[in-house]
């Protein structure tokens, strides 16, 4: 008989380390996580990016700056114009290009439109992911009739390519101001019914209040934006302190909350909805008659009709869509509210029809970093929470 | 002009700074040496008239007129309580910079996306692997000698039954107009900085 000793009897405990994703419905696209678990407690959450990576930043540089503007479309692929608003403005910047008022209005209406769009899908997954599938099917048949709006300026449902460097591409078709006011009027119902279906719902809150608490300092050490710091008690909103375009004559008020868990996080996408709809109303009545794009030639291609006319026009545009524009050069940074956050765009110029160099600043790269951060502690069901509130979309993270 | 960017002349006599750029849109870029970023950015996140509390981006670029082979790294930092940015620039001498996310965490990410994109290693960063490359890739893509179709192909073999690594190969070279000599530079004079 063997004897063991007591001591080699003791039972060696180890945490558990499981692989989540890359392809989980709840990981919202291709994110990889490990994680490593007591029991059912989340010990250390570390994300793997990186999956979705295309290069965008070395592809713009090789392309001019009317063929980069595609790309931004497909960084966040959810809220799309918000993003080429983000390069468009930069690029203006950089050439001091005047936009006049009608297409300044048309770019504060799209984007709050993208705003809806955003938020429907964002409320919409983060309600499927912890159990409730009604929201998410109401949200995507709001979110049909927003890209039905994209389609009429467009073309495309989804990656419009609407806004370009000193403009919009074209006029809004008619009959599309009214067409979106009886959108908006019904969209409020539909709101008030995701509201009364989720904000007072037992499993809702059981599920969300008080899981990923974000306190102030944390979120700016973790260089939070948008609604993630406005959750944690920032009152900050790009579109109040460094406005642009014209948002600085539309009424909107800026939610913020306290206590910076998700239920929070839930309440102020509610209520930026209910602001954009006031915003795009404001639009609505504004809007004035005139030109859609700057009148500086240099920066756009000249009319159709005049294509046609006169020999100089079409040599004008055949300059423009093959050389496109040439920037001076400098460099700026220009963030602009997308409604995931501040996203910017770092753009240097060398004075060819190239960006030198084009950095994104996406504001999920950063949200998502602090997920081993706020999971920690909380139980494994809460991470899909926290990436669900976190509003990840990983075209803009692995950019 | 507001305060802060007045007292951004008083920054020189803190640390020692190379230059500060007031650009078109009042934008200041300060530019130091890399052994004065770390006090600086401290300085800067918590005195009470600066109060930088957020790094929104992190970022690297070559020269832009390719004289030096040494890689800029700009900081973008935020202040929320005066609403002003700043950028930071620093030469990354020998290819190395010194970590700055014990003071932003927000770096951390961003310093492996430097060492990833374009080889520029943050020095004592406590976790640096490639964040966005594939696992097992080899060189840094954001950097400009680096070819835009890349070296190499993955793709599924059907003899080997699997994902494999192949050489490039494209049935025609990838074809870049280059049009920096174009007569439409004399629009813009070119700007030194």
């Amino acid at each position: 008989m063997i004897l063991a000793k007591k001591s080699s009897l003791k039972k060696e405990i180890k945490n558990f380390t499981i692989n989540f994703g890359p392809q989980h419905p709840a990981a919202h696209g291709v994110l990889r996580l490990i994680l490593e678990l007591d029991g059912e407690v989340v010990k250390r959450a570390e994300p793997h990016i990186g999956l979705l990576h295309r290069g965008t930043e070395k592809l713009i540089e090789h392309k001019n700056y009317l063929q980069a503007l595609p790309y931004f479309d497909r960084l966040d692929y959810v809220s799309m114009m918000s993003q080429e608003h983000s390069y468009c403005l930069a690029v203006e910047k950089l050439l001091q290009v005047q936009v006049p008022k009608r297409a300044q209005f048309i770019r504060v209406m799209f984007a709050e439109l993208t705003r809806i769009l955003n938020h429907l899908l964002a409320i919409g997954c983060h309600a499927m992911d912890v159990g409730a599938m009604t929201p998410f099917l109401w949200a995507f048949e709001e979110r049909e009739k927003l890209m039905e709006f994209y389609e009429r300026v467009s073309g495309a449902r989804m990656h419009a390519c609407y806004f370009r460097p000193g403009g919009v591409s074209c006029d809004l078709p008619m009959g599309f101001l009214s067409d979106v006011f009886l959108f908006l009027e019904q969209f409020n119902i539909r709101l008030l019914e995701m509201e009364e279906m989720l904000s007072e719902n037992r499993i809702w809150k059981q599920r969300l209040v008080n899981v990923g608490v974000v306190t102030t300092q944390d979120s700016y050490n973790w260089g939070f934006s948008g609604v993630m710091l406005r959750a944690s008690g920032t009152y900050w909103d790009l579109r109040k302190s460094q406005p642009y375009e014209v948002y600085n004559k539309i009424n909107f008020k800026v939610p913020v909350t306290q206590k910076g868990d998700c239920y929070d996080r839930y309440f102020i996408r509610l209520a930026e909805m209910r602001e954009s709809l006031t915003i795009i109303e404001q639009c609505l009545k504004n809007i004035p008659e005139g030109l859609i794009k700057s009148d500086d030639n240099k920066v756009i291609s000249s009319s159709r009709t005049d294509m046609k006319q006169s020999m100089e026009s079409l040599i004008h545009h055949f300059k423009i869509y093959t050389q496109n524009i040439v920037v001076p050069s400098n460099e700026t940074y220009l963030g602009t509210e997308a409604p995931k956050g501040e996203f910017g765009v770092y753009l240097v110029s060398n004075g060819t029809n190239r960006p030198f160099r084009c950095k994104i600043k996406a504001p999920g790269f950063n949200h998502l970093q602090a997920l081993n951060y706020m999971s920690r502690g909380h139980m494994i069901a809460d991470v899909v929470t926290i990436i669900g509130t976190q509003d990840i979309v990983f075209g803009e993270i692995d950019r | 002009m507001n305060f802060l960017h007045k007292s951004i002349n008083v920054h020189g006599s803190i640390v020692p700074v190379k230059n500060i750029e007031i650009d078109s849109v009042s934008t200041v870029c300060v530019s130091l040496d890399k052994s004065h970023l770390r006090s600086y950015l401290l300085f800067l996140k918590n005195h009470v008239q600066c109060q930088y509390e957020l790094l929104t981006d992190l970022t690297s670029l070559s020269d832009v007129n390719q004289k030096d082979s040494s890689y800029d790294v700009v900081y973008e930092l935020l202040s929320l309580r005066f609403n002003n940015r700043l950028r930071v620039k620093i030469k990354a001498v020998n290819n190395s910079i010194f970590t700055i996310s014990d003071i932003y965490f927000s770096a951390n990410w961003s310093e492996c996306e430097l060492w990833d994109m374009f080889g520029v290693y943050p020095e004592n960063h406590e976790n640096l692997v490639r964040l966005l490359t594939d696992y097992g890739f080899e060189g840094h893509p954001l950097r400009k000698d680096f070819p835009l179709s890349g070296y190499y192909d993955v793709r599924y073999s059907e003899s080997k039954k699997r994902v494999i690594l192949d050489k490039l190969e494209l049935s025609q070279e990838y074809r870049i107009f280059d049009y920096k000599a174009s007569s439409d530079n004399r629009f813009f004079p070119k700007k030194s900085c």
